[in-house]
């Protein structure tokens, strides 16, 4: 298995898909906000997973999933970026961050989607905790061989 | 030549509890890259090369040592270790997902379970194997 | 257990009483000369399984059992079979047979150190 123990791969899992939860947690209670410090309307933030693979193997790059089988090390956040798609705009001439059209530029975050990518996370946290605790099963069966 | 106190089951049983391992490892990583795009899940395989290093099965008589008494410690052939090779395979499937990820979390968790269960028979197994050698030693159970 | 015939291979002519024979629902004891070995009159059948015979069945069948449960534990690590309950009785089944065979060593051991011990 390499360097990493199974409960490190799963606990990176663990704190990936936590990640994404405040992310998420923030795009929504952010649905309205139309100032930002930068200027403009909220952006809605993604979170962009990689492959964290283990020291010995050949260095691949992340992602791509073609670098030596036996060493995966589990997952990690690189980085949390703004999502692109434009602006979503509302018709309301007089609300104090209207354009000269009277459109307001709202951010671009959709609420469904946003709880579905939650629930997705939410399954996949726990799934890693599964995992954590049938390594502790199999480890504590190990064990059990000193036993008379 | 094997090891003369240990058979061929006590070298089996070991050998499928370091390939429940190395399937847990494998089955671990994959649940947490569920996320990550354009991922490929990793599969591990070790009951055919277990399956193969078995020899043909023990008959009664088929002992190398004449036990006067069940209690002579059964050696049912020397096991040799080396020829046991655990695989593991980069699945290169393609799933409909629309991040490009092959992995379905659910086929994982059972997978997982299956694995878990697995190891943990194979633990008491070996226990037992080991208990019956320590009660032949020390001539109680 | 027929103690007389045993008994009477080593020590020709001894007094032996007729210890338990199951022909013989008279309390009295039986007086007399030790029979000859093929006669069968009054001590136990002579056809009935011998001591020997009987203890190598019992360890004949010891051995089986431990065979059959490492045969079945090696069908379940490799995946040739899923049966656990096959698997799992046939394991305690050879230990307990182990356990018998053991508790019958001691027994028997013991059995012989008083014989041997016996002031004749």
């Amino acid at each position: 298995m390499g360097f990493y123990t199974s409960i490190e791969v799963s606990a990176s899992g663990l704190s990936a898909e936590r990640l994404a939860m405040d992310t998420i947690a923030n795009n929504i209670a952010n649905v309205n906000t139309t100032r930002t410090a930068e200027g403009g309307p909220f952006k809605r933030q993604l979170v962009v997973y990689a492959q964290k693979n283990a020291p010995t193997a050949s260095a691949d790059g992340a992602g791509d999933g073609g670098g030596d089988a036996a060493s995966g090390a589990g997952v990690q956040v690189v980085g949390i970026v703004n999502d692109q798609t434009p602006d979503r705009l509302v018709y309301d001439p007089g609300h104090p961050d209207a354009d000269a059209n009277g459109y307001v530029h709202m951010p671009n975050v959709d609420v469904v989607k946003e709880m579905v990518d939650m629930m997705a996370a939410s399954r996949a946290y726990e799934a890693n905790v599964t995992a954590i605790q049938e390594s502790r099963s199999i480890d504590g069966s190990t064990l059990g061989l000193l036993k008379a | 030549m094997g090891d003369f106190l240990f058979g061929r089951t006590v070298g089996m049983l070991k050998d499928a509890m370091d390939g429940a391992g190395a399937t847990h490892g494998a089955i671990a990583n994959n649940i947490a890259n569920v996320n990550t795009p354009n991922f490929r899940r990793t599969d591990v395989s070790f009951k055919d090369a277990l399956a193969a290093v078995d020899g043909p099965p023990a008959s009664g008589d088929d002992l190398p040592l004449v036990t006067t008494s069940a209690l002579d410690i059964p050696l049912a052939g020397a096991y040799d270790p080396a020829d046991f090779k655990i695989t593991t395979t980069v699945d290169q499937t393609q799933q409909m997902r629309l991040d490009g990820s092959n992995v379905d979390v659910d086929q994982e968790m059972a997978k997982l379970s299956l694995n878990s269960g697995y190891a943990q028979t194979m633990g008491q197994l070996l226990q037992n194997q080991y208990t019956r050698i320590r009660a032949a030693i020390e001539e109680h159970f | 257990m027929d103690y007389a015939s045993t008994i009477s291979k080593v020590v020709p002519g001894t007094f032996v009483p007729d210890i338990g024979a199951a022909t013989n629902l008279d309390e009295r004891p039986n007086i007399g000369p030790i029979p000859a070995l093929d006669s069968a009159a009054g001590i136990g059948q002579a056809d009935a399984p011998s001591f020997k015979d009987t203890l190598n069945a019992v360890l004949s069948d010891v051995n089986d059992k431990i065979n059959a449960s490492d045969q079945a534990t090696r069908d379940l690590a490799d995946g040739k079979t899923n049966d656990m309950q096959k698997v799992v009785t046939s394991v305690e089944e050879a230990n307990l047979a182990l356990n018998f065979t053991m508790a019958l060593r001691s027994k028997l051991l013991d059995a012989y150190t008083q014989v041997s011990q016996m002031q004749v």
